[in-house]
């Protein structure tokens, strides 16, 4: 009966240093590149393929609108500013008003620097977790820190269709990955991911990752619209839809430095 | 009567009637399979009441109800590999589940740590290795339990039990969500006691052990009832006829209920046991009168008899039943108005098909009774009820007694939900009750609903402030607000647990900290409306709702409903009152602190803190700020890097700009830097950088140094008892954090009423509306609620039958008598249960209607049957007269009143067998009550009754040569 209504007891998380990796989602969005046909049948060479399409840029800069969607919630809006060299990626925050100005340093896949404006310093932040998500939006840390596919997962199996590739790829042996399997459906033309399907260990489906309006400068090419569905959350869904796109801009490495982040 | 009579001696009409009726129920029967079930939990709360209402929004608004909760003990074992690892492929299996929006234990809880060789802060998992050998193990249990994060929340304070949150995704459906979490965790825990707690597994539990009672002890009841029947009326054919009209009731209401696309609710369960038990009652009747009559008078005419002497009889007696059922419309519960609508309308089916069906029946099978055995209970009864008129004094007088009695512990009767009310003592609820009482300090939450500018520091300080005084009061074990939790993003940016200092800082932790599922449970997406989750172990009613009423005493009486922000400025004529508010909100913090570390603070030591906190002239020590600034300049986290050189440069910066003291300007930060550092060091930019970088760090070490200092006064000067260990050295931590507040430049200071608004407007006024809320609440409000509707039942019911009575018997005396046997019956079953001390639930407060209904027949059977065999003479009857007139009717009507009484006690009985505490209450009480009712009839009337005769042209004759009747 309606006695059985109880609230829980609510451990109080740590979990701003989780939502910071959110910061890293911008760096992140700019690794799709330029098509590459390839008529490579094989899975891995395909998966290789994929991956040397998706770095090719020298350095990138996005900006993104990002929305977050809960069923039976008002959807959430975001906006950011990403700059990318190699490994290094600044992130600035436009939106929400509360986070405007905040800024995000990666130099590598755990180590951030924090520029918070309201506190008027600088943080360092190391992090280790991968698997927890951030801001609530349906990207997981892992989702946004991989930049490419080849290194952490091998191909089980490859079909040609309508003009895109279908590769199913597993963790290879000894690596531990956060997915039991992916399945890419990967553009023919482009050799970029049009569609992931992310699974879990026990092989269920777990999220469905589409990238589409895809749009090239040259031999670059990057998704307009990259959309999250995580089908264990009754159909949340995060997409960020890019608003501006520079590449090959002739960005320094002092654009990445500690003092950039300071106003 | 007699016109239907005729007809349905016609074989032709009574073979038309029974095949329309075989044929409707036939056709109802198919529909009523498609009846869809109804298990919101929430359908069950009363509608109209104001904290209902809240309740319902607030549950929606911060999904209170979607929290399930397990348990699982581990025992010594549980810091070994084999259990963490067990432990985070459960965690990681709920996380896949589809209706699980997150599920988080120790397994996955994420810790930040300050990273002393790098700077700034690490993000590991809590658990990021697992234990290789015992010395590993020993050193994970004591990182984990100084987690004030998982300690007591996550994990036992004694290490030997973990907590699993599993919060439900929107929309989900409990029963599917419970039974997916159980099946994960019994997979990996299959030896572990486990516990299942939280609203899903609860509401389940609730909803599925009456079902499944209802299912396992229906069958039994209805064996029950056919044993008694089968031993009273000696006649298969006709026990099973009887039967077989009850399912007919029973596939109507179903039917019906399909039809018109009324969903089937758990009350409804209880529905077959009261329509075989009560509604079958009608076909023993007539068929009994029946069979009394139909050896002398043969098939028809003995059919025509019975139907035109008993028929009305029978119909009022039904009547009455369909109105004490009726009487549930008038609650405001829905599930409760239609359990009553769709009974009674099984009632009425039963009624009619008992005066319709059961002759057709009959006509067409010319059924006969093969034997028939003798009653002892008959002369017995008769007897009794004979004494009773003969002795109406003494017998009044000892009733009246006993109804004193039974009115005295009757008005000790009140209405309690608490968990008691819908399970047992040892139920998987009750043992999971137990289980977070004992090692997570309670599962039951009273809740404060907050309204008003919740980015604003000087509020979230006033929310924390009514937590840390709530936290004192007994039976609270923890109160959760998003000012801790706040707090603890704070530490991670800056050091310090404590609720940050502008808008602008709560603002961005509010950014960091969005799309949490257990922070959704504090604070709503806009940062208007918060929750105070106030965790308390006591379940009780008499434990809850004296704390509810303190809480609602001190939220109204001392919290700050309307207030001005106040600046201290020099001269302002209201720094006095700035300066106590910030002591009060100071020495609440400490005191909470104290009460949660477990450190003694009795009234003496506290006035003692005050003075201390008073004085204001505690030094900080230089020498922690110079280490902590040389540990920050050598970390990563400066933005320029000096060399370390074999001159300590380093320690010589530190210490010129740590002799600035707190606070330097930008300027004379550079012109120190340019001083100690030699020229081609740094260059002009590195320097502006540097000076920069120092800022903040200087003015945050100066701040921690100071309230440091006013800590170890308190501890000193105030003789504090510091527990133990790391907990001791994190309560001085705390306590330092807390005496930060006492520098803070503003406060919030009473003010008059100044609108509804819950913004802080431009004038730094505002408004925090505080009510309090959560289950306790809520079953308080269900009390009342129940409270209302049994008066209002009662009252309904009462009236109706009053009036059926009267209209039967045509006299408002014989109406009131017929039901005198019913209301003494309610007395005492009330006082009994006044006197065994069980409450009114929603359960029991069905009794009162249920008992009127099926109680009023008995004192209708017996005045029907009331006659001295004398001819009315129209003036007072003797009181011979009046005894033989009790004799007769109790000789002819006692074995149908036992009869039913016994099959009704009988039916319900068998509800007490089962684990569902609803069901056993409701079971046992009006099985009780049903005896009494049969024995308070041939006893109340006769006292009562001054007349030979009350049925006027309705007398029932007794039949000769009955011997069911001697």
């Amino acid at each position: 009966m309606a006695k059985a209504c109880r609230p829980p007891a609510l451990p109080i998380l740590p979990n701003l240093a989780r939502s910071l990796v959110l910061l890293l989602v911008a760096a992140t969005l700019a690794l799709v590149v330029a098509p590459q046909p390839s008529h490579a049948g094989d899975g891995d060479q395909i998966l290789a393929t994929m991956d040397e399409a998706m770095t090719r840029a020298a350095d990138q800069f996005f900006e993104y609108e990002v929305i977050h969607s809960d069923p039976g919630k008002a959807p959430k809006h975001m906006a950011l500013r990403v700059w990318i060299k190699g490994q290094m990626r600044l992130t600035e925050f436009l939106a929400p008003g509360d986070m405007k100005g905040t800024k995000a340093l990666v130099r590598s896949r755990t180590q951030m620097y924090l520029y918070l404006p309201a506190y008027n310093k600088i943080r360092r932040v190391a992090s280790h977790a991968t698997k927890g998500g951030f801001l609530g939006t349906t990207f997981s840390n892992e989702d946004i820190s991989t930049t490419t596919y080849g290194d952490v997962y091998g191909a089980s199996s490859s079909t040609e269709q309508n003009g895109q590739w279908t590769v199913e790829a597993t963790p290879k042996d000894g690596i531990k990955a956060a997915y039991g399997k992916l399945i890419f459906v990967i553009d023919q033309k482009l050799m970029l991911p049009v569609e992931i399907r992310y699974f879990n260990d026990k092989g269920q489906h777990t999220k469905t990752e589409t990238r589409t309006e895809y749009g090239c400068k040259g031999a670059i090419c990057n998704a307009g619209v990259m959309r999250m569905l995580d089908h264990s959350r009754n159909g949340a869904w995060t997409e960020l839809r890019k608003t501006a796109w520079k590449v090959n801009t002739g960005l320094s490495d002092g654009e990445f430095s500690l003092r950039r982040l300071q106003p | 009567m007699k016109a239907l009579a005729r007809l349905l001696c016609r074989r032709r009409f009574a073979a038309l009637t029974t095949a329309i009726v075989l044929l409707m129920t036939g056709v109802l029967a198919v529909f009523a399979q498609q009846v869809e079930h109804d298990d919101d939990i929430l359908a069950f709360l009363p509608e109209g009441n104001e904290d209902v209402s809240v309740f319902r929004t607030i549950n929606e608004r911060f999904g209170g109800l979607d929290v399930a909760l397990i348990g699982i003990e581990a025992g010594d074992g549980l810091f070994t590999a084999a259990f963490l690892e067990r432990l985070r492929a459960a965690t990681e299996a709920l996380n896949d589940l589809e209706q699980v929006s997150y599920a988080l234990s120790i397994a996955n809880l994420e810790d930040l740590t300050a990273d002393l060789e790098h700077g700034g802060i690490e993000l590991k998992t809590l658990i990021d290795a697992l234990p290789q050998n015992p010395a590993e193990t020993a050193a994970l249990r004591e990182k984990v339990l100084s987690r004030d994060t998982a300690r007591g929340n996550l994990v036992s304070a004694d290490g030997r039990a973990v907590l699993i949150y599993c919060f439900a995704g929107y929309g989900s459906d409990p029963r599917g969500i419970a039974q997916q979490i159980r099946s994960v965790v019994s997979e990996h825990f299959p030896d572990q006691p486990t516990y299942w707690g939280g609203a899903p597994f609860i509401s389940t539990y609730i909803y599925d052990t009456t079902e499944e009672e209802m299912a396992r002890l229906t069958p039994w009841a209805v064996i029950a009832i056919l044993v008694i029947l089968l031993i009273t009326f000696r006649d298969l054919i006709g026990t099973v006829l009887a039967l077989l009209t009850t399912g007919m009731g029973i596939a109507v209401a179903h039917g019906l209920m399909a039809l018109l696309g009324v969903k089937f609710n758990i009350v409804l369960s209880s529905m077959p046991i009261i329509l075989f038990a009560v509604g079958s009652a009608y076909s023993i009747h007539i068929l009994a009168h029946y069979y009394a009559l139909e050896p002398k008078l043969g098939v028809e005419k003995a059919i025509q008899a019975t139907l035109e002497h008993l028929g009305p009889v029978v119909l009022a007696a039904g009547l009455t039943t369909v109105a004490g059922l009726l009487s549930f419309v008038m609650m405001d519960i829905e599930p409760m108005r239609t359990f009553g609508l769709f009974t009674a309308l099984g009632i009425l089916s039963t009624l009619i098909l008992s005066i319709t069906f059961v002759p057709a029946v009959i006509r067409l099978t010319g059924l006969r009774r093969k034997n028939s055995g003798r009653w002892t209970i008959s002369s017995t009864m008769s007897n009794l009820a004979a004494t009773a008129q003969r002795e109406r004094r003494w017998v009044g007088v000892i009733l009246l007694a006993c109804g004193l009695v039974a009115a005295f512990h009757a008005g000790r009767v009140d209405a309690r939900m608490d968990h008691g009310s819908f399970f047992s003592s040892g139920s998987p609820p009750d043992l999971a009750e137990r289980f977070l009482g004992e090692h997570f300090g309670g599962s039951q939450f009273i809740q404060v609903h907050a309204q008003g500018d919740l980015k604003d520091p000087l509020v979230l300080r006033e929310l924390r402030r009514v937590a840390d005084r709530l936290s004192l009061l007994p039976y609270v074990t923890d109160v959760l607000h998003i000012g801790d939790a706040l707090a603890v993003a704070n530490e991670a940016l800056e050091g310090m647990r404590r609720i940050p200092d502008t808008r602008e800082k709560v603002g961005l932790l509010y950014g960091f900290v969005t799309g949490n599922r257990a922070l959704a449970q504090l604070v709503d997406d806009e940062r208007t409306e918060a929750l105070l989750q106030i965790k308390v172990n006591a379940t009780r009613a008499d434990q809850l709702e004296p704390l509810l009423e303190e809480v609602e005493r001190w939220v109204a009486a001392e919290s700050l409903q309307h207030y001005r922000r106040a600046r201290e400025e020099e001269g302002d004529s209201t720094s006095g009152a700035i300066s106590a508010r910030r002591l009060e909100l100071v020495v609440s913090r400490i005191s909470a602190l104290a009460h949660e570390y477990k450190v003694p603070v009795d009234e003496l030591k506290k006035q003692k803190l005050v003075a201390i906190l008073s004085q204001g002239n505690v030094q900080p020590e230089a020498m922690s700020v110079q280490q902590g600034l040389g540990r920050f300049l050598r970390s990563n986290e400066c933005i320029v890097q000096l060399p370390d050189d074999e001159r300590r440069l380093i320690d010589t910066v530190a210490a010129r700009l740590t002799s600035l003291g707190p606070g330097p300007d930008e300027f004379a930060l550079l012109t120190t830097l340019q001083g100690v550092l030699d020229p081609g060091v740094l260059a002009a930019l590195e320097l502006e950088d540097l000076a920069f970088s120092v800022a903040t760090p200087i003015q945050e070490l100066w701040t921690l140094a100071r309230a440091r200092a006013v800590a170890d006064s308190l501890v000193r000067e105030g003789e504090l008892l510091l527990p133990t260990g790391p907990h001791g050295e994190r309560f001085l931590l705390r306590l330092a954090t807390a005496a930060i507040d006492l520098h803070n430049d503003e406060v919030l200071l009473p003010a008059a009423s100044n609108g509804t608004a819950s913004q802080t407007d431009e004038s730094g006024s505002g408004r925090i509306q505080l009510r309090v809320n959560g289950l306790p609440v809520l079953h308080r409000g269900l009390s009342r609620s129940v409270t209302r509707n049994q008066f209002r039942s009662l009252g309904f019911a009462l009236s109706l039958v009053l009036v059926l009575m009267i209209g039967f018997f045509r006299s408002v005396t014989a109406g009131c008598l017929a039901t005198a046997p019913t209301a003494v019956t309610l007395l005492f079953v009330f006082g009994g249960m006044g006197a065994l001390d069980v409450h009114l639930d929603i359960g029991t407060s069905m009794l009162a209607s249920i008992i009127i209904g099926a109680g009023v027949d008995y004192g209708v059977h017996l005045l029907a049957g009331w006659h001295s065999g004398e001819q009315a003479s129209g003036g007072p009857a003797r009181n011979s007269s009046i005894e033989a007139a009790a004799r007769n009717a109790a000789l002819q009507t006692s074995p149908a009143i036992w009869t039913n009484a016994i099959m009704v006690a009988a039916g319900f009985f068998v509800l007490t067998l089962g684990e569902a505490k609803p069901l056993q209450n409701v079971g046992s009480l009006t099985a009780a009550a049903m005896l009494i009712a049969g024995a308070a009839t041939f006893v109340v009337v006769p006292v009562l009754a001054r007349r030979d005769r009350y049925t006027g042209a309705y007398v029932v004759p007794r039949p000769e040569g009955d011997p069911t009747l001697e």
